[in-house]
């Protein structure tokens, strides 16, 4: 694949970042394996319920062998270590797309797997491998482009919807839903969300500026580059914030994975 | 532009779309996104909250006791304690799935709970009903019996009859004390 250095670079960052995210993912369920174990909060003999196709049949009986153990060990060992032979450079070429592909195909498969515990990052995660995916197999830099301003598109999408939705709710306006959620004992930080009921005046203030940073993240395909990569870093900041405060861990990575896509996609304009 | 560009750029652009389509009235219980879900098995289709509109500030604890052959009730045990916020969790925090999983099938198993009973419209007007008030289905629906299953398969060291469990929910930024959401039955182990 030839790729002009901007694709290129773009394209190589997403990557590592995605490939760094699904290991530390599939670390993390590994890391506690009795909650993937079919006595655990993930058996796969309650989430296959939610479908009469995943309990009886002939695919029920093959994704019984991948989403139960040691199957399942397998399959969320596969994304390290596609990652660890890319890391050393040991595919190239249609082997190196095949490898991409095949980390998209599990990560999509951890949906199917899962049906609650994942977050918006997983969708992010998928979204991002999927589109890598296509890139490699297709390989023009018109393909690349097409997928990184696809990615990018994405992201904005996802401060929008979430900016209006914030935006429409009094409590989101008035500062009250940040400072109850970041009291929450799975999702806060006790002295945050201590800090943020105890001073309203700056948990409106925060967030406002989490509403105005997604509400109009758009504008920055017309902001100066100085301006533009102000507001790449306010974006990214908020995602720290939220790995810090919140534990979303996650997100940090995944999100911050599409905003080489987004850097890419200002460079066009 | 290649046919094979064309058509990626057909792919993505209906993938977007649909994406944007999907982010419309999401809150809504028959939103566009809840009809579409049905046919993204693969979950392609994101839904873009980030914490909005009403952010999950209601912790929700697991808790299960036994009653042993001879009568006798166990004490409460919490199924998966909450643990406090580290540094550490920026980076690698793989306590934060179950945490999630027992989030989301309490809000499931409320939701049928809701579903079952037309009269209750508030988010959570369940506080305090027993076992005995919950609607029969709620017994054989997806969110119970996972519930029931992750308290039936903990490791015991006696050997207790029955299990029940019960979920409690707290709001540590209004009184902060537990309330109790939902008691299951007592079911034989």
């Amino acid at each position: 694949m030839n790729l002009p250095a901007s694709q290129a670079d773009a394209i190589r960052l997403i990557e590592a970042i995605g490939l760094l995210g699904v290991t530390i993912s599939s670390a993390e369920w590994l890391a506690k394996p009795q909650q993937i174990r079919n006595s655990g909060v993930f058996s796969w003999d309650v989430c296959r319920l939610r479908a009469a196709w995943m309990v009886e049949g002939p695919i029920a009986a093959g994704l019984t062998v991948i989403f139960e153990n040691p199957g399942l060990t397998l399959l969320l060992l596969v994304r390290p270590a596609i990652a660890a032979v890319i890391a050393f450079g040991l595919a190239t070429g249609w082997m190196h797309a095949a490898l991409i592909t095949v980390v998209a195909l599990v990560t999509v498969l951890v949906r199917v797997r899962f049906p609650m515990g994942l977050d918006g990052s997983d969708q992010m995660a998928g979204i991002i491998f999927v589109t890598l995916s296509l890139i490699y197999w297709i390989g023009t830099p018109r393909a690349a482009q097409l997928g990184l301003i696809f990615l990018t598109l994405q992201l904005c999408l996802s401060y929008q919807a979430a900016g209006w939705l914030k935006l429409r709710e009094r409590g989101w306006r008035d500062g009250t839903y940040l400072a109850r959620v970041l009291s929450s004992g799975a999702y806060g930080h006790a002295a945050a969300g201590r800090y943020l009921t105890d001073h309203p005046s700056l948990s409106r203030m925060l967030s406002w500026s989490v509403i105005a940073l997604e509400t109009s993240f758009p504008i920055v395909f017309v902001l100066p580059p100085f301006a533009a990569a102000g507001l790449l870093a306010a974006g990214l900041a908020f995602h720290v914030g939220t790995g810090l405060l919140m534990g979303l861990n996650t997100f940090v990575i995944f999100f911050g994975a599409a905003y080489p896509a987004l850097a890419y996609s200002l460079g066009l304009l | 532009m290649a046919a094979s560009e064309w058509i990626l750029a057909g792919i993505l652009g209906a993938w977007l779309l649909i994406s944007a389509i999907g982010q419309i009235n999401v809150s809504e219980p028959r939103s566009v996104y809840q009809r579409i879900r049905q046919w993204d098995l693969f979950g392609l289709i994101p839904i873009w909250t980030f914490f909005a509109p009403r952010p999950a500030w209601t912790d929700y604890h697991l808790l299960y006791r036994d009653r042993l052959e001879d009568g006798t009730v166990s004490p409460w045990t919490e199924v998966v304690p909450a643990t406090g916020r580290t540094p550490v969790q920026a980076l690698w925090n793989p306590a934060k799935r179950e945490r999630k999983a027992i989030i989301d099938i309490v809000r499931t198993l409320t939701r049928e709970i809701q579903d079952g009973r037309g009269d209750l419209s508030e988010e959570f007007p369940f506080a305090g009903r027993t076992a005995q008030h919950l609607p029969a289905k709620i017994f054989t629906s997806l969110g119970y019996l996972a519930l029931l299953h992750v308290v039936s398969r903990i490791p015991r060291l006696g050997t207790p009859s029955e299990t029940q469990f019960l979920v409690m929910q707290t709001d540590v930024a209004e009184s902060g004390e537990p309330e109790v959401l939902i008691l299951s039955a007592f079911h034989s182990l």
